[in-house]
Order: C-alpha cells, then sequence, then structure tokens
C-alpha cells in the first residue's frame, strides 16, 4: 500500500494522459462481446471499445438491478447493461476523467438508452451509498488504478449484501517479462 | 478481495493476451511493443498477460 501510494499521482498523471490522447481506436475490443450485446450500439459508440473481456457474459443481470461499472470509460458496458436490466432498472458508470464521461453521456443518447447515469469520479473514493447497487462490473480498468486494494474497499461498501461482483481484467506474471517492459509506462497505461 | 469480505471468489474465464492483440490498443505506444518484440522470446509473445473474469459474492 505504501508503494502505490508513494507513486500515486504519477500513475494517475499517466493513465489519464493516454486516455486523453485516445481519437479514434477502432474498437479493437467488439470481438469479445456476443452479437446480441452489441447488437443495435451506433458504430461511433463500438469504435470505443477499448475492454480485455466479457463480464456481462457472467455477471447474469436481472431485470431492474442497479448495476455500477467502475472505470466506464466510454460507457459501452454500461450501455449493454442498461439494455440488459431494462428500464425498471439503472446502469451507472464512473470514471475519472471529464470526458469519458461527457464521451459516454453523447452515446447513450446516441444510442436511445436513457436508464444509466454517468458519474465524473474515482473508484477508490465512489461517491454513491453504501449498498446502493446491485452488481458490480468493470473491465480493463482496475488494472489501471494505483491502489487496488481500495478499489476492492469501496466496491464491497457501495454493494448491497448479496451482491454480485465481476469483473475481467488483465494480469501478468512479472517472471515473464523483461525489466524494461515492467518499467515502461505502457505497462500502467495499457 | 478475500481480504475486504468477498466470497466465492472464483476465475470463471482466462485467456491469453498476446503482442498482437496489444498493437491493436492504442495505449501500448509503439515503444513498448517494439521492446516487447524485442526482448520477449517469440514462443512467449502470444501470451504476454492474461484476461481474466473474477466473479464475487457481497456475502448476505
Amino acid at each position: 500500500m505504501k508503494h502505490d501510494l508513494m507513486f500515486r499521482d504519477e500513475i494517475e498523471s499517466i493513465v489519464a494522459r493516454a486516455y486523453r490522447e485516445l481519437e479514434n481506436p477502432q474498437g479493437p475490443a467488439m470481438g469479445l462481446y456476443d452479437p446480441e450485446q452489441h447488437s443495435g450500439l451506433p458504430e461511433s459508440v463500438q469504435s470505443w471499445a477499448l475492454w480485455v473481456g466479457n463480464p456481462l457474459r457472467h455477471a447474469g443481470l436481472q431485470p431492474g438491478e442497479t448495476v455500477l461499472d467502475l472505470g466506464s470509460g466510454s460507457g459501452i458496458d454500461v450501455l449493454v447493461a442498461a439494455r440488459q436490466v431494462g428500464e425498471a432498472g439503472k446502469a451507472i458508470g464512473i470514471d475519472m476523467l471529464p470526458e469519458m464521461v461527457e464521451r459516454s453521456e453523447l452515446f447513450a443518447e446516441e444510442a436511445g438508452i436513457s436508464n444509466v447515469e454517468f458519474i465524473l469520479g474515482r473508484m477508490d473514493d465512489i461517491p454513491l451509498e453504501d449498498g446502493s447497487v446491485d452488481v458490480i462490473i468493470s473491465n480493463g480498468s482496475i488494472n489501471l488504478a494505483a491502489r487496488k486494494s481500495r478499489v476492492f474497499a469501496e466496491a464491497q461498501r457501495v454493494l448491497r449484501k448479496g451482491g454480485r461482483f465481476c469483473v475481467s481484467d488483465l494480469t501478468i506474471d512479472e517472471e515473464d517479462l523483461p525489466t524494461e517492459i515492467l518499467t515502461h509506462p505502457s505497462a500502467w497505461a495499457g | 478481495m478475500k481480504r475486504v469480505g468477498f466470497t466465492n471468489i472464483e476465475v470463471v474465464n482466462r485467456e491469453p493476451f498476446g503482442i498482437d492483440q496489444a498493437r491493436l490498443y492504442p495505449l501500448f505506444t509503439g515503444d513498448v511493443i517494439e521492446l516487447m518484440v524485442n526482448l520477449i522470446p517469440p514462443e512467449q509473445q502470444d501470451r504476454i498477460a492474461v484476461s481474466i473474469t473474477v466473479t464475487a459474492d457481497n456475502p448476505a
């Protein structure tokens, strides 16, 4: 934890800069989604699929549930989740970059999906009440957080008792990668 | 996750993630891709990381 705190600002700066500089990522992760998940989403939305897995395939969302996506980025998983929980439910995305929150709101409007909310905030300090969501998902974002233990603690706090957590992310075996790569900024921002 | 109270923690999916996939992500810059190609043995380049999906419960 001490190590994480020492470098938190530097790590967040690297991650924020990398995401802010993105222009047209060409949807490298769309192949990870099931066709019925992205069916009907505008191409402009799909081009921003930058995820590493498909947590929604395993989250077992039910109509009426409230879902929270940690590090929601451009918001695609939030939109897919919103369709799964239906109008009686709600999907919330939280991201630390205003650019991503604005893009998510635009994409939701383009997709015609209204049961969503996008919050500017941090995964390690979630601005939601205790026990206020039924399901938490995340896709390729927690690996970018400087204080991962704090993210898990916050997730547990806002999740209701009996709630579910489902996350896709990248992990590495540090012994398999050379030091030059492990210490490169992209090792955080990627 | 276990330390903060999650239970039934389970890895439900595991997929290798290689350099060719990393190339598709703008966040992996050209210089780090080049570094990986040069420093990682060819037989490991299709699994530089693992994409995992983990599920867990918050106890009732």
